[in-house]
């Protein structure tokens, strides 16, 4: 079974597991700041940059990507340009018409533009 | 590939180098295409789950107060508890491709074993803790669907149905692909024990890891989106 995989050490697997945890501790202790001292955008802005951070870890580390060929670098990042696009699309609807179940209209940014 | 490299891979027929695939010209040009194909399904199931996460996203912007207050009949507590036992799992993952790395093969089935077993034991907090206690609170979106806080807030009970229809479909299909990770590691498991010759290069494990790893990637996003809206 040995070969030319890269091994990396046990030591680094715990390091980034602690590191995971004291992450998880973070994210939820932000969530018992009480909203007068951090608004709920900035505590989604928070929670989602340690997600990030969370995942960033995961993927370096466990999925070994750091470790990777220049090529694996490239699919594991191409995923995530993909999303970029996806997400791209929420510009879209931004500037449309949509009508929501409930009979509103998603068209926040051209209401408050557009008051006149 | 250099000259030289052309040469020794002509001189040593293929069949001398252990589990290599005659299609390829070394092992790691073997190992990079194994991987390079998993992160290639690993970007469809980025876009599979990306699609939700931009769905959650429209509606959260639209219903903010419908989000909130759906996510007050979540327990953070159990949210925490799947977290650690699915960040702990992957620590038990990447023990697992390790000890395959390094040739223990028993010990390598092992902590499959115990990735299957916290696998099973985030399944047995969301079913039996989470999702069932919804179904006798006819929080489950349909026909049954009760909002019992409708009468004091504003938010109406269609609102809080989407938040609950979402939060379904998505943990929903993250649960789905825990089931399938469980499968999978006890196929691998039990193939390393019978040492088939399919497990004795470590790569099928590393690929079961990156999996693996994906679905806790899901998680980690899930857990602040539904579980930590925010106190009031």
């Amino acid at each position: 079974m040995s070969g030319h995989a890269h091994v990396t050490p046990v030591k680094v697997y715990f390091t980034v597991y602690v590191l995971l945890l004291m992450l998880l501790v973070a994210t939820v202790g932000v969530y018992f700041i009480p909203h007068n001292i951090l608004n709920p955008p900035a505590a989604l802005a928070v929670a989602m940059a340690i997600a990030i951070v969370k995942a960033a870890l995961v993927v370096g580390f466990f999925m070994q990507v750091v470790y990777g060929s220049k090529l694996t670098w490239l699919w594991a990042a191409i995923g995530f340009v993909w999303l970029s696009l996806l997400a791209g699309i929420m510009i879209d609807y931004s500037t449309r018409h949509m009508n929501m179940p409930d009979g509103s209209a998603f068209d926040r940014m051209q209401s408050q533009s557009s008051v006149e | 590939m250099s000259v030289e490299a052309a040469h020794s891979l002509h001189n040593e027929p293929h069949e001398h180098e252990e589990h290599l695939a005659h299609q390829f010209m070394n092992r790691e040009q073997q190992d990079e295409s194994y991987i390079v194909g998993m992160w290639s399904f690993l970007v469809t199931e980025i876009l599979f789950f990306g699609a939700l996460f931009l769905c959650y996203s429209i509606f959260r912007i639209q219903y903010p107060m419908a989000f909130q207050e759906g996510h007050e009949e979540l327990s953070w507590v159990y949210g925490c508890a799947n977290t650690v036992i699915l960040l702990t799992s992957s620590l038990t993952m990447v023990l697992s491709v390790h000890a395959a790395q390094t040739g223990k093969r028993i010990l390598s089935a092992m902590w499959l074993a115990a990735t299957s077993v916290l696998a099973a034991g985030f399944l047995v907090v969301k079913l039996a803790f989470e999702w069932y206690p919804k179904f006798q609170h006819h929080l489950i979106p349909g026909v049954n669907f009760h909002w019992p806080h409708e009468q004091f807030t504003e938010v109406a009970a269609g609102k809080a149905e989407l938040f609950f229809g979402l939060y379904f479909a998505m943990t929903g299909l993250h649960g789905i692909h825990v089931v399938i990770g469980i499968g999978i590691m006890a196929v691998l498991g039990t193939m390393l024990l019978l040492n088939h010759k399919s497990t004795q290069y470590y790569m099928p494990i590393e690929l079961a890891g990156l999996y693996w790893h994906f679905v806790d990637i899901v998680w980690i996003f899930l857990f602040p989106l539904f579980y930590l809206i925010g106190k009031r």
